[in-house]
């Protein structure tokens, strides 16, 4: 079985040890490169999802990781022991054109059904359930209390720096 | 490209080494991952978006490199789904004690305001025990008397100073996030000043300025005023009404990219761990293209460049930020895992509190 660079990162401390990792039948795991070779039953490991090609985390028992980059030879072994998640399948979508595009389309026609259809056929639903009286004094009571509570300077200087906040937190976080 | 930013110390971490970040996300990659989030949340009705936020997440974080490791994000897409399952509900409670008893409405709004310290320390605590970088978590541990203080206090004391008091508030909402945080055993610290601050407002307000007496002698060049002044009931020409508006986004663009890339450079540029200092160099004048002709792809595009628009702007973010290390970030050692649950987090997602890296 080929064998495959990784990093080894034992879960107390930061520091990164190179490694070399190898799946091997009957479904196990050998690594070597470190102090003593570590072998685990593939049943032990939880393997992270792929997402992109973004490198894949194997979790070891003791709370240890393996960072691997190649996803393809990662896939390719679970396949074979049957060890597929299904959020594999998630990956499946997201890598072939067909299933892209067919996302794409979904998503086109929903927006535009939204726009097209949902928002006017609300808006009239809405306009029909009330009687005329209730719809003006509707549109004066709204006014008055937009009026009060979202134009005042202190509710408008309120929320502002609330969503700024929130903005910056995502920067800096 | 060293010591670019002023505001930096180098001289204790003399002897140690400037590490990069590195962004290797790709736009086509994340174009089809994106799509299928979408599609796939439009098609659960919004029960797969849990989901899709760890996956972005997973994406962003796995391409985020800083001396040979990547970040991890490590939430449950479950406990997302509950987090937002919860926040939902109260939402609609509130909506319906609102419609019915609006006086109830307003006592739950009163208190809503002081869970909102709880809900920030909660979203900083979820998203930071979900990160990691080389198998070690970072954490977060806030004070509510504090949180208190610094997002409900001082907000109300800025207003009440009409804005004097707002640079202040930008400073310990900063320091908060900061000091809370640690990665490993290591608390970070943070060193900017107020004064800081305060500094970057005042040249906004400078920029402001300059901007609109720019405008005004540019559109009294023109000749518009004699005519508004003496027709004030006539709206203003096509041609002027034009350059006012287009004049009035640049530069409320130039500010926001100023405020921003100032801020971001100042508050990194002063946060430490351990002796190993972070520096960020972003430029304004390249931030305002980015906001700029983001805005334009994503409008030309009816917003299918949004995906090229987040990786690119990420990675002139994460390349413009380096870590000044005093060694191979080796000697960081883990604490105790604490358990944190996503209602806080999610919550505070409800109403548009979403917390990125």
């Amino acid at each position: 079985m080929k064998v495959l660079k990784a990093d080894f990162y034992d879960g107390t401390t930061s520091a990164r040890q190179e490694v070399e990792i190898q799946f091997e039948p009957p479904g196990q795991l050998r690594i070597s490169g470190l102090e003593r070779e570590l072998i685990f039953p593939l049943s032990q490991l939880r393997i992270s999802p792929r997402i992109g090609n973004t490198p894949r985390s194997i979790y070891l028992p003791s709370g240890a990781k393996c960072e691997v980059p190649d996803n393809d030879t990662i896939d390719s072994i679970l396949e074979r022991y049957g060890r597929s998640s299904w959020q594999s399948f998630l990956h499946k979508l997201e890598s072939k054109l067909v299933y892209v595009l067919l996302a794409l389309v979904i998503t086109v026609i929903s927006v535009w059904g939204l726009v097209q259809y949902g928002v006017p056929a609300l808006a009239e639903r809405v306009a029909r359930s009330l009687p005329t009286s209730v719809d003006e004094a509707l549109g004066r009571e709204a006014l008055s209390v937009l009026d009060q509570h979202f134009f005042s300077p202190f509710w408008e200087s309120m929320c502002h720096s609330f969503c700024n906040q929130i903005l910056d937190d995502l920067e800096c976080e | 490209m060293i010591n670019e930013s002023p505001q930096v110390d180098t001289k204790d971490i003399a002897g140690g080494q400037h590490i990069p970040f590195e962004f290797s996300g790709k736009a086509g990659e994340y174009f089809k991952i994106w799509i299928v989030n979408i599609s796939l949340t439009i098609l659960t009705l919004g029960i797969y978006s849990a989901w899709a936020k760890v996956r972005r997440k997973r994406y962003f974080y796995g391409n985020t490199h800083l001396k040979d490791s990547t970040f991890e994000y490590h939430a449950q897409p479950v406990q997302i789904l509950k987090g937002r399952l919860i926040a939902f509900g109260a939402f609609i409670v509130y909506t319906a004690v609102n419609a019915m008893l609006p006086l109830a409405g307003v006592v739950l709004a009163i208190l809503f305001v002081f869970a909102v310290p709880w809900l920030v320390i909660k979203a900083h605590a979820f998203n930071s025990r979900n990160s990691s970088y080389r198998n070690l978590r970072l954490n977060f541990k806030g004070n509510y008397a504090r949180a208190l203080a610094v997002y409900i206090g001082l907000p109300i004391l800025s207003v009440i100073t009409l804005g004097l008091a707002y640079p202040v508030y930008m400073y310990h909402r900063a320091k908060f996030v900061v000091v809370n945080s640690a990665y490993g055993t290591a608390s970070f610290s943070f060193s900017a000043t107020a004064g800081a601050f305060y500094l970057i407002a005042l040249k906004a307000v400078g920029i402001a300025i300059a901007a609109a007496a720019f405008l005004t002698v540019l559109v009294l060049g023109l000749g518009a005023l004699p005519t508004m002044v003496t027709q004030p009931a006539t709206p203003v020409g096509g041609p002027v009404a034009l350059l006012i508006i287009v004049g009035g986004i640049l530069a409320f663009s130039a500010i926001r990219a100023y405020l921003d890339t100032a801020v971001a450079n100042l508050i990194w540029s002063n946060v430490r761990a351990s002796g190993n200092q972070f520096q960020s160099t972003l430029r304004t004048r390249y931030m305002l293209w980015l906001y700029l002709s983001n805005a334009v792809a994503i409008v030309l595009s009816l917003g299918l460049l949004i995906p090229w628009v987040q990786i690119r702007t990420m990675r002139y973010r994460l390349e413009n930020l380096k870590l000044l290390a005093k060694d191979d970030l080796d000697g960081f050692v883990a604490r105790e895992q604490e358990k944190v649950d996503s209602g806080g987090e999610e919550a505070s997602e409800l109403f548009d509190l979403d917390i990125g890296i």
